[in-house]
């Protein structure tokens, strides 16, 4: 028999925030008694058959519309969440067509690998600060002055921002004193900063 | 008390031959599946062909044979053609899914005039 099942359109790929709903899309021409099967290719997961859920994660969720359109809802989404889904329909030989499902992570800021909030040096020497992001995708680390004021790396050059993990000041004086901000941000909101307080001894002078 | 897990038997085999126009067995044994489902997943294009003592696929030579008192799920596959062949996942729905992969080698049956 002739089989007149088709896409009738692709699995529009999706970006979600975690801990966010997610939703994906098949849509179908002609289903007939043919079911829709959906399978997570990395995790290798039978998600679901028809309108029975045969994963045990309970935040998936099918949900159906004149057997046309056929959504694979997930809750909550997570990480492992992330990847290709295949929608499948039983026919002979087998429909099947995939949509990415993308999961992105505000930026954090990482205590355990970033400076103290507190820093205390000896006017003259050099002083190291770092700040540690994690996000997904990766964040991108800039450093500022909390006042506004210019960052002096070294004698020549100062600069209103320094990007990256490392903020390296040399041979500091009482002029570097005050409170840094590392700033992370990835394009998922909200940007996150950590506040690092530069203090600098110097002998008393009269 | 935990709950059981669900496991794999290893003494099913993981390698099985046969010749073109028979059918082919493919045995799944588990322990402890409680609620949890059984499915058969043909690798080469992941297209599901059984869930529990359903089956998926409308190719009718795929067929799940399970009685209640056996923990043998068994995909019998009739008719097998050389393009089987290939690499066949019993899959549990725990989190995260547990697999246990038949390979299936069907070979034509050689004529030789001595």
């Amino acid at each position: 028999a002739v089989c007149d099942v088709r896409f009738s359109g692709g699995i529009r790929n999706e970006t979600v925030t975690l801990g966010r709903d997610a939703s994906l899309e098949c849509t179908v021409e002609g289903l007939g008694n043919h079911k829709v099967g959906w399978i997570h290719l990395k995790r290798q997961m039978i998600v679901a058959v028809h309108t029975r859920m045969i994963t045990r994660i309970s935040r998936y969720s099918v949900t159906h519309e004149d057997d046309k359109t056929w959504t694979l809802h997930i809750n909550g989404v997570r990480e492992e969440d992330r990847g290709y889904y295949m929608c499948q329909v039983n026919t002979k030989p087998a429909l099947s067509q995939v949509g990415y499902l993308r999961v992105v992570v505000p930026p954090t800021i990482v205590d355990e690998d970033s400076s103290d909030s507190e820093i205390q040096v000896r006017e003259k020497k050099n002083v190291t600060l770092r700040c540690s992001g994690r996000g997904r995708p990766d964040p991108r680390l800039m450093w500022r002055r909390e006042d506004g004021s210019m960052i002096v790396p070294d004698d020549r050059n100062p600069v209103r921002q320094v990007d990256g993990e490392v903020l390296q000041l040399a041979s500091v004086s009482r002029t570097h004193m005050g409170s840094y901000l590392c700033i992370a941000s990835n394009g998922v909101p909200p940007s996150v900063s950590k506040r690092i307080t530069l203090k600098v001894e110097f002998p008393p002078q009269i | 008390v935990l709950p059981q897990r669900p496991l794999f038997d290893d003494a099913a085999p993981k390698n099985i031959s046969g010749l073109t126009g028979n059918a082919a067995y493919l045995h799944c044994l588990v322990h402890n599946l409680a609620n949890r489902s059984v499915s058969w997943i043909r690798q080469r294009d992941l297209h599901i062909l059984t869930v529990d003592r359903y089956t998926y696929t409308t190719d009718q030579r795929f067929q799940v044979i399970h009685s209640e008192i056996s923990k043998d799920w068994i995909l019998k596959i009739k008719y097998a053609q050389v393009r089987d062949s290939g690499n066949y996942e019993c899959q549990i729905s725990t989190k995260p899914v547990k697999s246990y992969i038949v390979r299936l080698n069907i070979f034509a049956p050689q004529a030789r005039i001595v």
